[in-house]
């Protein structure tokens, strides 16, 4: 996690693959959070998790708990990522055309400001979305 | 259903109800439910068909996980 001023600035390690038991469903899986979504293709996977764990990270912040003490996802999925990091080819996301053998990751960037305090409690939030992930077609299973 | 199966959303959140988990509105988005419980922090729901939204065993094993429910009570 890094501080700046007051400003928070968060980064997630997302994985996605093809629903193994959904038909044309893809599963995003950020494993910093271990928070899990789903889309119909592979951006759109990456677009719902991305919502997912800022509103996970907004509705701690809220309740003045630190999102960095959520659980992370088990180790089997961070040697899956380190895999696909390591043998994946990198590609920008608009390239990616869907193919259901393969997965991808990638990093989001979650970046929070608290709003001035003549204003209502709370965060202004914003993501910033990747552009890149690395692809691999044989660390899909 | 059983086995690694997906479910619809609204079998999933009977099943999480009988662990203490309440299926509520968490505003906006594509995510505007979400599973709450006492002692555990909100787990998102994607939720895009509304109930009849099918629910992959991917996400079904993170709910279990987040929301200490045993992963028998979705293969039994």
């Amino acid at each position: 996690m890094e501080k700046f001023d007051k400003t928070l600035v968060l980064t997630g390690s997302i994985v996605v693959a093809p629903a193994e038991d959904i038909a044309g469903v893809w599963v995003g899986h950020c494993l910093d959070f271990d928070i899990i979504s789903q889309g119909d293709n592979p951006n759109e996977a990456i677009e719902a998790v991305i919502e997912a764990v800022a509103m996970a990270i907004l509705d701690d912040l809220q309740a003045g708990l630190d999102p960095c003490d959520r659980p992370r996802a088990p180790d089997e999925d961070w040697v899956r990522l380190a895999k696909v990091l390591k043998h994946g080819q990198q590609v920008k996301l608009s390239d990616v055309k869907a193919d259901h053998k393969m997965v991808l990751a990638t990093l989001a960037r979650f970046v929070f400001e608290p709003r001035a305090k003549h204003d209502h409690d709370g965060f202004d939030q914003f993501n910033v979305p990747p552009e890149t992930a690395h692809v691999n077609h044989q660390w899909a299973a | 259903m059983g086995g690694r199966s997906p479910r619809r959303l609204s079998d999933v959140a009977s099943v999480a109800a009988h662990y203490g988990c309440t299926l509520e509105s968490s505003g906006g988005g594509k995510h505007n439910w979400r599973f709450t419980k006492p002692g555990k922090r909100p787990y998102t729901v994607p939720a895009h068909n509304g109930m009849r939204t099918e629910i992959s065993w991917k996400y079904i094993q993170g709910l279990c996980r987040n929301m200490d429910i045993p992963i028998e009570a979705f293969t039994d």
